[in-house]
C-alpha cells in the first residue's frame, strides 16, 4: 500500500523578486507616469493636485500634495500585490514597485497625511540582496509638521538621463493627464517647466461629440475631428481614456486604411473595459471590448471615406491647408481684374493658370496656391518657397476641374488636391 | 548608364524628354518637328555637362550673351516691317524667329533649366537631404528634411521674383520716412481693416501722382514703381501698382522676417553643408555640392535668357500682330505660337508651306538674316 504525507513548505519569495521586477521594460515615461497616477488616487477633493518631478543626471524625484499615507497604507505600498484600489486604475498593487525599481537600485518614499508624523522607507539593491528579510523591512517614522502628501526619490539610475528625454518626458506627460491639466485639477511640472494638454488642430476647429449605447447596456462616449495628416503619419485615431486616465494614444480602433492627407483624430472614454495588469492597454478578448469595437466601427463607417483626388501636379512648396477655392484669371484685364482679385479672402486657395507678379498681394493673402502651368522655377514657384506658402505647380487643368468657392484639401506635400467634403 | 568619373545618370535622363511643365506653346511637339536637329543639341550639351556646373555655366552665359546680341541685330534687321511687306516675308520672318528662339532661348531655359536635368539634382538634394536630417523624433525629422531641401533647392540667388517681392517693403519704408505721406500711410492703414479697395485705389493714385510729380526728389521710390508702371499701362488697370504698393503694408512684418532670414540663408546653407560633409560619404558629399550648384546656376540661367524677351517679345508680338491683320483676323493673334495654332489653318499653298516645311539644317546665324 502507498503511503502519503503533506508536510509544510516555505515559499517566502526570493529575494531576488524585488529587483527582478526592475527588468519588466517600463520607460521612464511609464515610470512617471504610474507615480502620477497614483498621485491623482490620492488627490485631496476641492484641491488641485501638484506634482512636481525632478530628472537630473543621477536622481529623479516625485513630490505631490497628495494626501499621503498612514503608516498602513505605506506598508502597503512597498509589499508587492498588496492593493485596495477597487476601482481604481492600480489595483493590481505592483505599479509603484516596478516603476521605482525600473529606474533605479536605490529608492525612497517619504509621506505624510496631515497627522503630525512623517513616515518613509528606503530601499537599497544591494544591502536587500544581501540580508533582506521579507518580514522586517525598516519603516522610519518621524514627528513633523501637519503638511500633506508624498516624494518619492530614486538613485543609482539604470537609465541614461538627457534633455531629449525630459522634453519627451514632458511631453508624454501633457498628452496622459491631459484631461486633468485641462479640467485645472492637475498641475504638473518636469524641472519646474508646466506639462500643458496638447490640443490638436482640427480642420474647421470643429469636434463632432457622441454618446453610444451599446447592446449590452454599456455607454462610449467621447469625439472626434479630423486634422491633415503630419510628418509622423501614425499620430492619427483615438486616445482611450478609462476613468479620465488615459490607456492607450493614437488607437486606431473602428478606423479603416483611408487616413492618407485627412485623418481622425479623438477621445474616447470605456470605463467598463477592463486594462491589462500595466494600464497600457485593453484586454481584448473581453466580451465588453468586442462588443465595444462592433459597434463602435460600424458608427464610424459614415464618417471615415475614401477622400476624392481631383488634379496632381509638381510639388513646389510642401505644406498641407483645407481651403475653399478662389480662381483668379492671369487672362483678365481691365478693372474687372482688381475686382475679381479683390474677393480672394485670407485663407482661400488660390487657383490660376499661372501667377504673375501683380499677383503678389493675393500670393500672400492665400493659404495655398495651385496653377495650371510652369515647373520649380516659375513664379508661382519661386515665390511660394520663398514665403513658404504650400503650392502646386504644372496640374495642366487645375483651373477647369476646380470650382469657385469649392472646399478642397490641398497636400502640397504630395502634390495632390482632394475633394474637402 | 553613362558614367563621368564618380558619377552615373540613368540612360533615360540623357534621352529627350516627352513633357516640360512649363512648355506653354506646345513647342516640346512642333520645334522637335520643324528643328530636328534640337533633339542631337539638346543630348550633346546634356551629356557632356550635366553633372558640371562650371561648364555648363561657361556655356550658359556665353549663350545668354549671343542669344541678347543676335536678338538685337534680328529686331533691327526687320525693324522695318509695317503693314505694306508682305504676308510671306512676315510669315517667313517668323519662321526665322522660330528658329532663333529654339536653338538659343527655348533649348536652354526650358529643356535644360525646367527639364531632366533639373529634376535629376532636385532628386538628388532629396536623397541627400534625407540622410543628413535630424530631430528628437519623426516630426522633428521630417521638418528638418523640407527646411533642408527647400533651402538648397532655392538656393541663394535672388532672381528678378525675389527683388519684386520686397520692392514692397523698400517702397513702405520710404513713405514712412517722410512726413508729407505719414497722413496717407496711416489712412491706408485704416482702410486695409475697412477692406475697402476702391477707396484704398484712390489713396494708393495719390501716392503715385505724388511720386510722379517729383520723380527726382522721389527717385528711390519712382525706381521701384517703374517696372509696375509700365504693366499697368499694358493691363490698364491699376492692379500692379496696387498689389506692388499694398504688399508692403499688408505684410511689412512678413517681409521684414523674410529679409533677416534671407540674410542668414548663406549661413544655413553653409551650416548644412558642413553637416552634410561630416555625415555623408565622400561621393555623396560631392554630389550634393554639385547638385546644389547645378540648381543655383538653373535658377540663375533662368534669369539670364529670360532678359532677352525684352528685346525679342515686343518685336515679336508685333509681328504676330501684322501676319493677323494681313490675314484678315486680329484675333487669330494667340502669342509666340500663332503660327502653329491659328494662322496655318488660314493660309493657302506656300505660306502653309513655309510654316509646316521640316528644316533639318543646324543653327546658321547668317542664314537668319539672308
Amino acid at each position: 500500500m502507498t503511503e502519503t504525507t503533506i508536510e509544510n513548505i516555505d515559499i517566502t519569495p526570493d529575494r531576488s523578486l524585488m529587483s527582478k521586477l526592475g527588468n519588466s521594460g517600463y520607460s521612464l515615461d511609464e515610470s512617471i507616469a504610474e507615480f502620477v497616477d497614483n498621485s491623482i488616487d490620492a488627490k485631496l477633493p476641492k484641491e488641485v493636485l501638484i506634482v512636481k518631478v525632478n530628472v537630473k543626471e543621477d536622481k529623479i524625484s516625485v513630490r505631490d500634495n497628495a494626501k499621503g499615507m498612514n503608516k498602513e497604507e505605506l506598508t502597503n505600498s512597498i509589499r508587492l500585490g498588496a492593493s485596495k484600489k477597487e476601482n481604481q486604475l492600480g489595483k493590481f498593487g505592483l505599479g509603484l514597485k516596478t516603476s521605482c525599481l525600473s529606474l533605479g537600485k536605490k529608492f525612497s518614499i517619504e509621506t505624510s497625511n496631515g497627522n503630525g508624523k512623517t513616515y518613509s522607507i528606503v530601499y537599497n539593491q544591494e544591502e536587500w540582496l544581501e540580508n533582506g528579510d521579507w518580514k522586517s523591512f525598516p519603516l522610519k517614522i518621524k514627528s513633523n509638521s501637519d503638511l500633506n502628501g508624498t516624494t518619492i526619490e530614486i538613485e543609482e539610475l539604470r537609465i541614461k538621463i538627457d534633455n531629449d528625454k525630459i522634453e519627451k518626458l514632458k511631453e508624454h506627460l501633457g498628452t496622459r493627464f491631459g484631461l486633468f491639466i485641462k479640467n485645472n485639477l492637475l498641475k504638473l511640472y518636469v524641472n519646474e517647466e508646466a506639462c500643458f494638454s496638447k490640443i490638436p488642430l482640427l480642420i474647421g476647429d470643429s469636434k463632432n461629440n457622441f454618446k453610444i449605447r451599446l447592446i449590452d447596456g454599456n455607454e462610449v462616449y467621447g469625439w472626434f475631428g479630423f486634422q491633415l495628416s503630419k510628418h509622423a503619419k501614425d499620430n492619427f485615431g483615438f486616445h482611450t481614456y478609462r476613468n479620465n486616465r488615459l490607456i492607450t494614444f493614437y488607437d486606431k480602433i473602428g478606423l479603416s486604411k483611408n487616413q492618407k492627407a485627412k485623418q481622425i483624430i479623438g477621445e474616447i472614454h470605456l470605463n467598463f473595459i477592463p486594462v491589462t495588469h500595466n494600464k497600457r492597454g485593453w484586454i481584448k478578448e473581453s466580451q465588453e471590448y468586442k462588443i465595444f469595437e462592433k459597434e463602435f466601427t460600424e458608427f464610424l463607417r459614415n464618417h471615415d471615406k475614401k477622400l476624392k483626388k481631383l488634379v496632381s501636379g509638381l510639388s513646389a512648396c510642401p505644406g498641407r491647408v483645407v481651403g475653399n477655392v478662389k480662381f483668379l484669371n492671369t487672362f483678365q484685364f481691365g478693372n474687372s481684374r482688381q475686382e475679381n482679385f479683390e474677393k480672394l479672402n485670407k485663407g482661400d486657395i488660390l487657383v490660376t493658370q499661372m501667377t504673375r507678379p501683380d499677383m503678389v498681394l493675393y500670393m500672400q493673402r492665400a493659404s495655398a496656391i495651385i496653377t495650371d502651368l510652369g515647373g520649380i522655377l516659375s513664379h508661382a514657384g519661386i515665390v511660394a518657397r520663398e514665403f513658404n506658402i504650400p503650392c502646386i505647380v504644372g496640374t495642366g487643368d487645375a483651373t477647369k476641374v476646380l470650382k469657385d468657392g469649392q472646399n478642397i484639401l490641398v497636400d502640397a506635400t504630395e502634390g495632390v488636391v482632394y475633394d474637402g467634403e | 548608364m553613362q558614367q563621368r568619373g564618380l558619377f552615373t545618370m540613368e540612360n533615360e535622363l540623357i534621352f529627350f524628354p516627352k513633357k516640360l511643365v512649363n512648355d506653354v506653346e506646345g513647342f516640346l511637339f512642333y520645334y522637335t518637328k520643324k528643328f530636328p536637329r534640337i533633339k542631337e543639341k539638346y543630348i550633346e550639351i546634356i551629356a557632356k555637362d550635366y553633372n558640371n556646373p562650371e561648364n555648363l555655366r561657361i556655356l550658359c552665359l556665353t549663350q545668354s550673351e549671343r542669344l541678347i546680341n543676335l536678338a538685337k541685330c534680328f529686331t533691327e534687321n526687320y525693324k522695318d516691317i509695317d503693314d505694306k511687306t508682305d504676308l510671306k516675308k512676315l510669315i517667313e520672318i517668323d519662321q526665322k524667329m522660330h528658329k532663333l528662339s529654339c536653338f538659343n532661348f527655348w533649348l536652354y531655359n526650358y529643356l535644360i533649366c525646367e527639364g531632366p536635368l533639373q529634376e535629376f539634382h532636385i532628386d538628388k538634394i532629396k536623397e541627400l537631404a534625407g540622410k543628413i536630417a535630424n530631430g528628437k523624433d519623426i516630426e522633428e525629422i521630417e521638418r528638418n528634411v523640407e527646411r533642408i531641401e527647400t533651402i538648397l533647392i532655392k538656393t541663394d540667388y535672388t532672381d528678378f521674383y525675389v527683388e519684386n517681392l520686397l520692392s514692397g517693403l523698400r517702397i513702405y519704408n520710404q513713405l514712412n520716412k517722410r512726413d508729407e505721406f505719414k497722413d496717407l500711410v496711416c489712412e491706408i492703414h485704416k482702410e486695409i481693416k475697412n477692406k475697402n479697395y476702391r477707396t484704398l485705389n484712390k489713396l494708393v493714385m495719390q501716392i503715385v501722382n505724388t511720386v510722379k510729380k517729383e520723380k527726382r526728389k522721389y527717385k528711390e521710390i519712382w525706381k521701384e514703381f517703374l517696372p509696375m508702371i509700365k504693366v499697368s499701362e499694358i493691363q490698364k488697370t491699376l492692379l500692379p501698382l496696387y498689389s506692388l504698393i499694398m504688399v508692403g503694408f499688408e505684410y511689412k512684418e512678413k517681409a521684414e522676417k523674410y529679409l533677416k532670414e534671407y540674410e542668414s540663408l548663406k549661413e544655413e546653407i553653409k551650416r548644412t553643408f558642413k553637416v552634410a560633409e561630416n555625415k555623408l560619404s565622400k561621393e555623396d558629399y560631392s554630389q550634393m555640392r554639385t547638385s546644389y550648384k547645378m540648381l543655383r546656376l538653373l535658377a540663375e540661367c533662368k534669369d539670364l535668357f529670360g532678359k532677352s524677351d525684352t528685346i525679342t517679345l515686343p518685336f515679336w508680338f508685333k509681328l504676330i500682330n501684322l501676319i493677323a491683320k494681313k490675314i484678315g483676323n486680329s484675333s487669330l493673334a494667340l502669342g509666340q505660337g500663332s503660327s502653329y495654332y491659328s494662322f496655318i489653318w488660314h493660309v493657302q499653298g506656300d505660306l502653309k508651306d513655309i510654316i509646316y516645311r521640316i528644316d533639318n539644317t543646324d543653327f546658321d546665324e547668317e542664314e537668319l538674316f539672308l
